[in-house]
């Protein structure tokens, strides 16, 4: 079988997040560069933030799954060049977090003019936009915490980044 | 992790609540939850659902508050820098976790405020392992393991419960708490493979902790009475017994698995009952460490206390009006 950048997507999206098992590596944009040259394969991860401490677990993940494909020729790389951004995450993504009820972040195209972004979260429960920030920071540095006023759902968002 | 079910006290059900009910409202409530319907905040309940769902929420954030502390004194003398940045997010996550199930625990009409103060008066509980210390990095290796397998067998069985809100909260925290128990049994399987000295470590851990891990899930279901209508109202979902059960039948062969010993020489499954068979644990220790003498009850609620005060300006400050200097929440 052929290699293509698109097949090796593919079977990376086996790899979920390690707390969010409902979301791919691939669809959260972390996988963020695949090269093949002359049969070996080089796989780039950018993590969400540099401190990420299931990086490891991640790319351990995403050795295994290539291994079971048959894929023994490769290299996986952290790659820092590039900061991950919360526009990476695909629309699949933003649909399953929010079914998970995480909030998706909003597309800010980098742009990011006032920090109060932060306070504007859809619930994920019942879509109203009437809701009070919480704290700013959650369970993790990627997250912040929620309330919603119309259903009284305790709800966490993606932060956008 | 850390907590659930565990330090529910079954003796404050007080079924007086319940005679002022309108019994139609009852009814359709009781209807709905046979049904398999979530409660959600702004539907009727009666009273003393209410009072139980948040005590029982309540008292899983306090756990998760306080099961930080003896995993936290961890961070600054964890070995290696990976194992420091672990469990810098692991401890974050729990206290992440507390935040989550004290907004459950709010959206049934206690304020965050009141769970605090109740907490660090000893009004409300929490979960009783965490009153004992932590000496050696195999200890916090444990709790990483064990005590949050524990807790994820609680939760689990929780998450079916019937409180929107709560069920939810529980999904996400289980899908965290089972990467913490990778991270953890990693840990463990470092120490028990690893040097002589690091094996003996590792063993004196499991031989501290496997009584207070035994009283993790309560009391054993003969001595617990008045549950019957908080199963009925999915509040309680597991008993005692069968959390205590279901955990020693994933994790008794996991350890031993590991070299190591389980400090019980009656510890073993009784092949025509399928159901595991053990010393009693003391009961009697269980109630004292749990009504506040325990080894570290005053030094974890003066932890807790300190940070309360220390952190009182920070929240004046936040709540002050001054025109012009509102604050603004930080992005990152």
């Amino acid at each position: 079988m052929i290699l293509t950048e698109d097949r090796i997507l593919e079977m990376l999206k086996e790899v979920k997040d390690p707390e969010i098992p409902v979301i791919s590596l691939v669809d959260l944009g972390v996988i963020t560069g695949i090269e093949i040259n002359d049969g070996h394969v080089t796989v780039n991860m950018t993590p969400t933030f540099i401190g990420c401490p299931a990086m490891d677990y991640m790319k351990q993940d995403v050795v295994d799954v290539l291994s079971k494909n048959g894929i023994e020729n490769h290299t996986v790389n952290l790659n820092l060049k590039t900061t991950w951004s919360s526009d990476l995450i695909s629309e699949a993504g933003k649909k399953a977090l929010k079914k998970f009820g995480l909030a998706p972040p909003p597309v800010h195209n980098n742009v990011i003019e006032d920090l109060d972004i932060i306070e504007h979260a859809e619930c994920p429960n019942c879509d109203s936009i009437n809701t009070t920030l919480k704290s700013p920071f959650g369970p993790t540095l990627c997250r912040s915490l929620h309330h919603c006023n119309n259903c009284g759902e305790a709800f966490e968002s993606f932060k956008p980044i | 992790m850390y907590g659930g079910g565990q330090v529910f006290d079954s003796s404050s059900v007080n079924n007086e609540l319940l005679k002022d009910e309108d019994p139609q409202k009852l009814a359709e409530f009781e209807a709905r939850i046979e049904r398999g319907e979530k409660i959600e905040p702004n539907d009727w309940m009666p009273k003393l659902y209410r009072k139980q769902l948040v005590r029982m929420i309540e008292q899983h954030g306090h756990s998760e508050i306080i099961g930080a502390l003896p995993e936290g004194t961890w961070i600054t003398r964890a070995p290696g820098f990976k194992r420091k940045l672990a469990l810098m997010a692991k401890v974050q996550d729990e206290v992440g976790h507390a935040q989550l199930l004290y907004g459950a625990a709010e959206t049934l009409g206690k304020s965050r405020e009141q769970m605090i103060e109740d907490l660090i008066t000893g009004k409300s509980k929490y979960s009783n392992i965490f009153n004992y210390p932590t000496f050696t990095w195999a200890d916090s290796c444990f709790i990483s393991w064990l005590v949050d397998a524990g807790a994820i067998v609680n939760q689990l069985a929780n998450a079916r419960g019937s409180y929107g809100p709560y069920c939810r909260a529980l999904d996400r925290i289980c899908a965290e708490e089972s990467f913490h128990l990778k991270y953890g049994h990693h840990c463990v399987i470092h120490l028990a493979t690893g040097t002589p000295k690091q094996r003996e470590m590792m063993q004196e851990a499991v031989n501290r902790w496997w009584a207070p891990m035994m009283h993790f899930f309560g009391p054993s279901d003969k001595m617990s009475t008045h549950t019957q209508i908080l199963t009925k109202w999915k509040v309680k979902m597991a008993t005692n017994d069968e959390c205590r059960q279901q955990f020693l039948d994933m994790y008794v062969p996991k350890i031993w698995e590991l070299g190591l010993t389980i400090p019980d020489e009656n510890l073993k499954k009784n092949k025509e009952t399928g159901e595991w068979e053990f010393t009693e644990p003391d009961w009697e220790e269980f109630k004292r460490v749990i009504n506040g003498d325990g080894p570290c009850n005053k030094e974890r609620l003066a932890v807790r206390r300190t940070a309360e005060e220390r952190g009182a300006w920070v929240r004046r400050a936040l709540t002050a009006k001054t025109k012009g200097e509102e604050y603004v929440a930080p992005l990152a």
